[in-house]
Order: structure tokens, then sequence, then C-alpha cells
């Protein structure tokens, strides 16, 4: 089974749409902007990676796309249209959002341990999930767990569904925890950083079954994620983050290959990458990342960034769509991106 | 590398856990029958899946696990046979990294008390000395020194894991044993740590000991490769022969799974499926024939021997294996 390639995403029906996403929280009495307006697509069957350091907003994006957003920080003007319905982030009330979560838009973390109810077995946490949003009675529920785990490659159901957390491995945990996500058929699909905590196999293993998902039932998936090898593995785009703001978007492999946003190629160049002969030496990125809720006249990445000049601290540049090819940009000083 | 004296040697070690059980108790080989030695300066990765014990093998190499059979010998001496004296230079020179530095550090002291501990321990006191070498411990690792008066929470991830590192510094090791020091940080921290261990190699000729899973990382710092898959060595090789041929079935699957498609062509199925077997009965003949693609008759019978590949002597040492693939028939 093989993915789509990336470049027939258009024919694709928009399942969720985010417009102009801004977080903003209370710091030190003045109201600070943490997420500074993003737009982000996603399209059924389509995978896209939310890449960026430790720091850049990319998990704030994430759990905004769920109303799961911590009690200080409050969304301004943004919108999500999920399915073409629209929900205000602002005023949307909880029960609003339990009607989506689960049934519509889904979501893994990065350590299935602290998401999964250790007192509870994994089949009865699955029950309870797909009775919420499925009409049926408990034995229908049981049968919908057990397709869904099949599904995700854990053979040995019976097993698992009578199982506590505790009782699987972390690669395991994390097949179960994405079974137990997809088990509603949700349109859409929020993982952030699902492999960080798991080995070589595991992370193969789970990054294959994401991109199966997407495959065989026309899942959107948000990848978030540090890790550009696993972007570059699975995902059809990219978007680079930087300070809460989009800084590059793209075909994978166009945008990590012949990044445009000198930001994109300085993690690229620290991303160790497997060679057969001696490898290139990686490059760490000089200077630090300011707090994310610093309200700068000019780019965030002006600091760090070899190609600067005055204009750079001076005015924000936009995100401009660069040269067909789905990219855009937001750099005054784009790098050539060279076209192969 | 140098035919001196290895830093450090391991010959034969095994190490076994109890696992209670309802009735009875369990011993699991965590360890089995490895042998392994580390020169002065040399960086050897140790990798392998979750469970494959070579946490365990770190443990032990710093006397936080003992050895159920086999022996540890420091710059030539046998532990087992150290006075307390011996042991504690062992313990000084041979310093370890955690993969989570927030868990290696006190919640409640400031940096800079963090810091002093093992120098005290070491009897250099509260004086000009031990601030000398405070302060000149974090310029190595590259921090400021207000960071000293901070507690734990208020730094990153990665300024944690260059205090974890200062601080291990601090007894001049000749040996520092990582385990998974890298996989908690972001891309840049990961760069940053991964030029500073080179950086402190080539200064003061420390040798790493790097438990890691990530082969692009290992790549970058590495001198040699160990295998390991359910407590046993299976493969040990020069870094460039490693990268180049990698031999064993499972370090082959290994740096499969590894391999980004950074062109996009489509994603592979994954090459290694399932998960390795109990260590509590782990399998007859080899350990990998379960899941290995190239398994034959011969593998669920008998325990393969280790192999030295043809033309594989380098300044680095030779490659060695253990795979029937490779037996001389």
């Amino acid at each position: 089974m093989n993915p789509q390639p990336a470049h027939n995403f258009p024919a694709k029906p928009t399942v969720l749409s985010l417009r102009q996403l801004h977080l903003t929280m209370p710091v030190a009495g003045q109201v600070r902007d943490l997420i500074k307006g993003i737009d982000l697509d996603l399209r059924a069957g389509e995978m896209v990676g939310l890449v960026g350091e430790s720091g850049c907003g990319k998990s704030l994006t994430g759990n905004a796309l769920l109303g799961l957003l911590p009690s200080p920080l409050a969304s301004v003007h943004s919108q999500v249209f999920v399915l073409g319905d629209k929900q205000d982030l602002a005023a949307a009330d909880e029960k609003a959002w339990r009607k989506l979560r689960g049934r519509h838009l889904a979501m893994i973390f990065q350590e299935p341990q602290t998401a999964l109810d250790p007192v509870f077995t994994i089949g009865q946490q699955m029950v309870r999930v797909i009775r919420r949003h499925v009409p049926g009675n408990r034995q229908h529920a049981l049968d919908l767990a057990t397709a869904s785990l099949a599904d995700c490659g854990l053979g040995d159901t019976a097993r698992i569904l009578a199982s506590y957390p505790h009782q699987l491995s972390g690669g395991m945990r994390q097949r179960a925890m994405i079974a137990m996500a997809l088990s509603c058929k949700p349109e859409v699909l929020i993982a952030d950083e699902p492999t960080s905590a798991l080995d070589i196999s595991s992370r193969d293993q789970i990054l294959t079954l994401l991109r199966q998902a997407a495959d065989r039932h026309n899942t959107a998936i948000l990848l978030i994620s540090h890790d550009l090898a696993a972007v570059a593995r699975v995902c059809d785009r990219a978007l680079v983050m930087y300070s809460g703001r989009v800084l590059e978007s793209g075909p994978t492999a166009r945008v990590l290959n012949q990044p445009q946003h000198p930001y994109t190629a300085a993690l690229m160049q620290a991303t160790p990458r497997i060679s057969k002969s001696r490898p290139l030496a990686v490059q760490p990125i000089q200077g630090r990342v300011e707090a994310l809720h610093l309200t700068l006249p000019g780019c965030a990445y002006a600091a760090r960034c070899p190609r600067a000049t005055e204009l750079c601290s001076q005015r924000i540049p936009e995100l401009k769509v660069s040269n067909g090819n789905g990219r855009a940009v937001a750099c005054h000083h784009p790098l050539p991106g060279a076209v192969s | 590398m140098n035919q001196a004296t290895p830093i450090l040697e391991v010959r034969d070690l095994s190490v076994q856990h109890t696992v209670a059980g309802g009735t009875s108790h369990e011993h699991l080989e965590a360890v089995r029958q490895l042998s392994l030695s580390v020169a002065a300066g040399e960086i050897i990765a140790v990798v392998g899946e979750s469970g494959c014990g070579k946490s365990s093998l770190a443990r032990a190499m710093v006397g936080l696990l003992p050895a159920s059979s086999g022996e540890i010998y420091f710059r030539g001496a046998a532990v087992s046979g150290m006075d307390a004296r011996a042991r504690k230079d062992w313990r000084r020179d041979t310093q370890l990294l955690f993969q989570d530095p927030h868990s290696a550090l006190s919640p409640r002291r400031r940096i800079v008390q963090s810091l002093a501990e093992p120098l005290e321990m070491l009897g250099v006191k509260a004086d000009g000395e031990q601030q000398q070498r405070i302060l000149s411990a974090i310029a190595e690792v590259n921090l400021p020194i207000d960071i000293l008066q901070r507690y734990p929470h208020q730094l990153s991830g990665g300024q944690k894991q260059r205090i974890a590192l200062a601080r291990a510094l601090l007894c001049q090791p000749r040996l520092i044993i990582a385990d998974e020091p890298l996989s908690a940080l972001d891309v840049s921290e990961q760069a940053r740590l991964l030029s500073l261990f080179i950086e402190l190699r080539k200064e003061k000729q420390i040798a790493f000991v790097l438990i890691a899973h990530d082969l692009a990382v290992v790549q970058q710092l590495a001198d040699r490769v160990a295998v390991m898959y359910l407590g046993r060595l299976i493969e040990l090789a020069p870094a460039d022969s490693f990268f180049q041929s990698a031999a064993h079935p499972y370090s082959q699957a290994l740096l499969q799974a590894s391999q980004s498609n950074w062109h996009n062509t489509p994603a592979n199925e994954p090459v290694l499926t399932g998960e390795p077997p109990s260590a509590l009965t782990p399998p007859s003949g080899c350990v990998f024939h379960t899941r290995c693609a190239q398994v034959m008759d011969l593998c669920n019978r008998v325990v393969p021997e280790q192999q030295v590949l043809n033309q594989s002597e380098t300044a680095r040492g030779l490659h060695q294996v253990q795979c029937h693939l490779y037996s001389s028939q």
C-alpha cells in the first residue's frame, strides 16, 4: 500500500480549515499574542507536518484545534471550519466541542501512558468513547473496538482489550491510543509528537500506521513534531513554525530539500542524516528562541538569521505564495529554493 | 586507536534482574555474556530497541548494577578485586549521563549547589578553587554564568542536559556513559550537544559510551557501533564499515527503519514488525530468528558464534557479527 504522491492533493475535499488563529495570554497585566495569526487547511487523506523547535507554538496550535486551551489562554477572531461547519474558537462552548471531539476530531499525544486511564482496561476505555458517539449496544461498540485494534496491527485483540495500559509496551500503548482515536472514524486526527517517546522500530511502525490511516480511511492528519525525519518520511505537506507564526509551507520534499526560508535551512543543517559515506557534520542553529509572548516589530528569526538586514528587524514579512507548487514563505530575503 | 590498555573493558559480562512472579522469582538475563572494550578517547555507540539491555549494560559499567557473571576491568584492573580507594577512582573517572536531565537535578537546589556537590565529595571545599572549577565547567558547556543562581525548572531541556554534563565534567572523567542523552531534546539542542561531545573528545580525550537509538545521531559521533538484541551483542563494527555494510539482518533492518525519504519516494512498509520476544523466555538458537527475514533451518537450533568478517580490519578494529549467514561452512 503506497501513499499518495504529494502532487495530487487538490482533488480531495478540505475537511478542516483554520483561519487567523490568534492566541493571547495576559503577561504582567498586558495581553500578549502568543500565536500570531495562523491559517491551516487539511484535506481528506492528507498528512501535514507542523515542525519547529520547542516553544514555537506547535502544540498550542494543535490543542486549539480541539478546543483544549488551558485557562489563561484566549483565542481572538479565530475560526475553525470542520467539514464546512463554522466554529468560532473564541465563542464555542464545551458542549459544541464535545460533539466534535472524538467523533470528527481526534488527538493522540506523545506519552500514551498519561493519556490513557490507568485504572480501566483498554476495552473499557474504548467502549466508552465509542458509545458516546455511535448508536448501538455494548456489543456493537466492542466489535468496533476490536476492528479498530486489528486495523492498527494489534493482532491479539482479546488480550489487548482486557489489558490495563501498564501491561502494554510503549509501542503497543501508542497503537492502542491510535486505535481508540480512530475507532469513531474521525475526519481529522491531530498527532502531537506521537513518536518522540518511542524507539526506532516502534517509531517506524507508528509512522507507517498513520500513513495507512490517511490512505485507507481518508483521515486528514496533522503531525506535530520536531523530528524532521519523521515528517519527511510520511507527510505530503510541511509547515515550519517559529515564534507563533508560519515561516514556510509547501510540499514536504521541496520545503525540506530546497528550503526558501533561512530558518528551514538551518533546521535541516541541524538534523543528522544517515549516509553510506561520511555524513555531513550537523550545524547547531546560532542563538536561541525568544519567548513566545515577546512582540517584535520585525521577523522573530532576524536575530539568529545569517541573511538578516535592517529591514528584517523593522517589518514583519508576510507569508506569501512564492512560486506555484503550493509553496509559501515569509521572508524578506528568501533563498532561491532551487527548482529541480 | 592505540593498543594501550583500554579505559574500560567488560568480559563475558552478564547482568540479571529478578522478576517477582506470583509464587516464584524468575531471572531475566538483561545482558548476556557480552564483551566490549573502550579505548581512551573513543566513542562507542550501543544501539538496539527498548528492552534490549543497553541501559542495564550502561549501569553495570558504572557499578550501579552488579554483574551476575563476567568481569569489568577499569584501566586493566578487575573491578571486583578493587579496594575502596581504587573503587572510588573508578566511580570518579566514569560518569553517567541520563536521558532525562530534569530528574537528575534536584528541583530544590540552585544549579550552583548541584554543581558544588560532586566537588565536595572529591574534597574540594567551598572556596576560590571550587568556584573556579564550577565557572570553567559552565564555560565548557557554553552556558552563561547567571544560570548558576537559577533552579532546574527555569532551564530548558537542553540547558539542563548541559548542566548534567558540566557536573560530570567537574570530576574530570576519562569516560562518560551517556544513556540516551539526546533523545528528549529538539533538533537544535541536539545539534548543540552533539558538537559539544565531539569537542570534549578532541580536547580532553574523554571516551564515551553512547546508548542511543537514533542511528543518524550515532553516525555523527561514533567510532564504533555495537548492536544489542535481547541482551546479546550481535554486531560490533567500526562506524564506517557499519554504515556502509551492516552485516546482521537486524542491523540492516534498524538502518532501514532510520532512513527517511528525504526525496518523497513512497514510505516503506515497516521493516521490523512486531516487538522483540520476552527476555524472560528468549528464543532458542539465534535470538533474532523469530523476526528475521533471512531465517534458515539452523537458526532456531544453534546459537551463532562470533564471526570476524573478511578484510574488515581497520585502524578502528574488527567487524564482528553473530549470524549464521556468515558462518564458515
